[in-house]
């Protein structure tokens, strides 16, 4: 049933209630646009009487033709006033109509007003999601840069390192012949051989600061890989023994070394890093300390090895402690001493490459103990290698050595050192050089260098080896990356030897592949 | 004293109320209060060297699209004062819709717009291309904020001025 088809009765029905209900304002409105009459309540209404014009009193009535038909919704003329208004025009007049709508508007502001709170939060929302992918993504993108960074400085430490190396390897290697020559022919004075001996010392510790910071860049790089093998301890211990007992002694300060008996004798680790471990540590206690002892002691504690490297020295503040494992990080006693503040830091990561950990305990004025806990894997005891008959007599003339090496520093000290043991030496300054002259002399050894112009080491070797030298190839390389090691022996070298080498060692190298006893 | 019904359009949470509130009673609130319908209040300004004008502002409910009830309220309307948000690009698309629509129905109107909430720098959004680019299409753009009620007045004296 349609409106228009209402019976009367109800449409009369309707019409009261809605009466009832909106009490609408009525304004009766003549052709000059004044008032003529108001029905209904009009106290909601600005004040007004008949004959005012409804543009001055209802200014928001401009713009509106009175003679046509409108409606405009929810009109707030205040926060009381609100009305719904209507124009209903007739023949000769018009009619305005106002129906209070402040009910509906707060009901209806209720919900707008959080739909719209609700869309402006999601807009917000998605704001802050796209900042944050912003964000993120220039997060990464400087993520990479720094990685790249990280490795252009890791590369230009490891060149760097590889570039000190050679000029050290002269320094120390002269600096021992000197001392070697002092000492033979007593012809130095004692200011000479001070002097040299100062030298060797500067030139070890700037030595062992390209290691450490080589190792430093190698660690933050992940390069470091363990070479874990069966190890006496009790050697190892030894050994650390026979290097720092004179370092203390030298100032005048008491050494000890302690193995528990329940430590297994052999066991499986990487020795060379627990000896940088240890050596860290120890020329650390022995450095910082100006009376009193240093001391080793060596135990297990269940599934653990426990390695405590104790001292009498200053001991460390309790401000220095949270960062004297932080690279570079440089404590209060140490504004005397020399070093870049690396060890620690180097120790720690090779503590935790080795799934251990390190800890300090020290008391200001009393000294400090630094405890190394490493897991304990007891390993068999290795097999000694069978001994072989020797080949050539050490130190025979008629044993030729065919040194190939680039830099002419190195020749002569290399050469120095040879033929002051008595072997022949002949000297190559190029891998080219050097295949071609294994023809001619047949050496007894070839020591050779990597970094070689014309052919380097590697594809001199593999050169020799395809024309039938059988002979030792020793390599004496700056370059000290276990890649630079494979890459070496895979090549047809049989040793790598890293410059700088002591004398002695280089001269043990020699002889005991000469005897067909490889190191 | 000549008369004459502004409207204020734009999308919603652009600031038109506020930016009324500033014109009129000299006042700002932080909180977003929305409005529902049109709100109606008036504003003489009187410049020094011209005639002052009576402004019925008609402050229209925030929307992108425009229903058939607000078209009712933009009927004789000598003037638009349209508001976007600066820190809310999509504002500008529904600032150029409304008046798109308005201009269909009731043909070419003066206007100013208003690019709101230039206090918020961190959150703004539109940079000065944008804004050329608004300015080239037609729009005399002025940069405004609310809060502070920097630039309102200049938008004001421009749009009574052109509807002289």
């Amino acid at each position: 049933m349609g409106p228009m088809n209402l019976p009367s009765v109800v449409k009369r029905y309707l019409l009261r209630r809605m009466s009832e209900q909106q009490a609408p304002i009525v304004v009766e409105v003549g052709l000059d646009a004044c008032i003529v009459s108001v029905t209904g309540d009009q106290g909601g209404l600005p004040a007004h009487q008949a004959g005012d014009n409804v543009f001055d009193v209802w200014p928001f009535l401009i713009g509106q033709d009175l003679v046509s038909m409108f409606a405009l919704p929810m009109v707030n003329l205040s926060d009381d006033q609100v009305f719904h208004i209507h124009g209903v025009p007739d023949d000769d007049r018009s009619y305005l109509v106002f129906l209070p709508a402040h009910d509906e508007r707060d009901y209806r502001l209720e919900l707008q007003q959080k739909a719209n709170e609700v869309r402006l939060l999601s807009h917000r929302q998605q704001r802050l999601v796209e900042q944050l992918s912003a964000a993120k993504a220039d997060l990464e993108s400087r993520e990479k840069d720094l990685l790249r960074a990280n490795n252009i400085k890791a590369r230009f430490i490891a060149g760097m390192s590889h570039e000190f190396r050679t000029p050290l390897a002269s320094i120390l290697g002269y600096a021992e012949l000197i001392e070697l020559a002092s000492e033979s022919l007593h012809d130095a004075s004692d200011e000479v051989a001070t002097h040299v001996q100062s030298i060797s010392r500067a030139g070890r510790h700037l030595l062992s600061m390209v290691d450490n910071i080589l190792d430093q860049a190698r660690l933050e790089d992940d390069q470091l890989v363990l070479q874990e093998k069966p190890v006496s301890l009790r050697g190892l211990v030894d050994d650390m023994s026979a290097i720092v007992a004179p370092l203390a002694a030298a100032r005048f300060l008491a050494y000890a070394s302690f193995v528990d008996p329940d430590v297994p004798d052999v066991v499986m680790i990487d020795a060379t890093r627990l000896r940088q471990v240890l050596l860290n540590l120890l020329g650390n206690a022995i450095k910082f300390t100006e009376h009193g002892s240093v001391s080793l002691e060596v135990g297990c504690a269940g599934d653990e090895l426990v390695l405590a490297v104790s001292d009498t020295g200053l001991g460390i503040a309790p401000s220095d402690r949270a960062h004297i494992f932080d690279a570079f990080a440089r404590g209060q006693a140490d504004e005397h001493v020399g070093g870049v503040g690396l060890g620690l830091n180097i120790t720690k990561r090779l503590c935790d490459l080795m799934n251990g950990r390190i800890e300090l305990a020290s008391a200001v004025g009393e000294g400090s103990t630094f405890t190394v806990s490493l897991p304990l894997a007891v390993a068999a005891k290795p097999e000694s290698p069978p001994a072989t008959p020797r080949a050539r007599p050490i130190g025979d003339a008629d044993v030729r050595i065919l040194v190939a090496e680039d830099d002419p520093d190195i020749i002569d000290l290399v050469q120095i050192i040879l033929a002051g043991a008595g072997y022949r030496v002949d000297v190559a300054m190029n891998g080219q050089d050097a295949v071609d002259m294994c023809g001619q002399t047949k050496p007894d050894l070839v020591l050779m260098d990597v970094n070689m112009p014309i052919l380097n080491g590697l594809e001199a070797a593999t050169a020799m080896r395809q024309r039938g030298l059988t002979v030792p190839i020793i390599a004496l390389s700056a370059s000290l990356g276990l890649a630079d090691r494979d890459d070496a022996l895979r090549a047809g070298y049989d040793a790598y030897l890293l410059k700088p080498i002591a004398r002695t060692d280089l001269l043990a190298s020699i002889a005991r592949h000469l005897e067909g006893v490889p190191s | 004293m000549s008369t004459r019904k502004v409207c204020v359009i734009g999308d919603f949470g652009v600031g038109k109320t506020s930016t009324v509130a500033r014109v009129v009673h000299n006042v700002f609130s932080e909180k977003y209060l929305t409005t529902v319908g049109v709100k109606i209040d008036t504003y003489v300004h009187a410049p020094a060297d011209a005639p002052a004008q009576k402004l019925v502002i008609w402050d229209i409910a925030g929307a992108d699209r425009f229903g058939s009830a607000e078209m009712n309220y933009l009927r004789g309307a000598h003037g638009y004062v349209v508001v976007i948000d600066g820190t809310r690009p999509d504002t500008v698309a529904a600032a150029q819709q409304l008046l798109a629509d308005a201009a269909r129905r009731y043909g070419e109107v003066p206007f100013v717009t208003l690019v709101n909430k230039n206090d918020l720098t961190a959150e703004w959004q539109l940079s000065d291309d944008e804004l050329d680019a608004l300015s080239g299409s037609g729009h005399a753009v002025f940069k405004t904020s609310a809060l502070s009620g920097s630039g309102v007045a200049d938008a004001l004296a421009h749009l009574c001025e052109r509807m002289r």
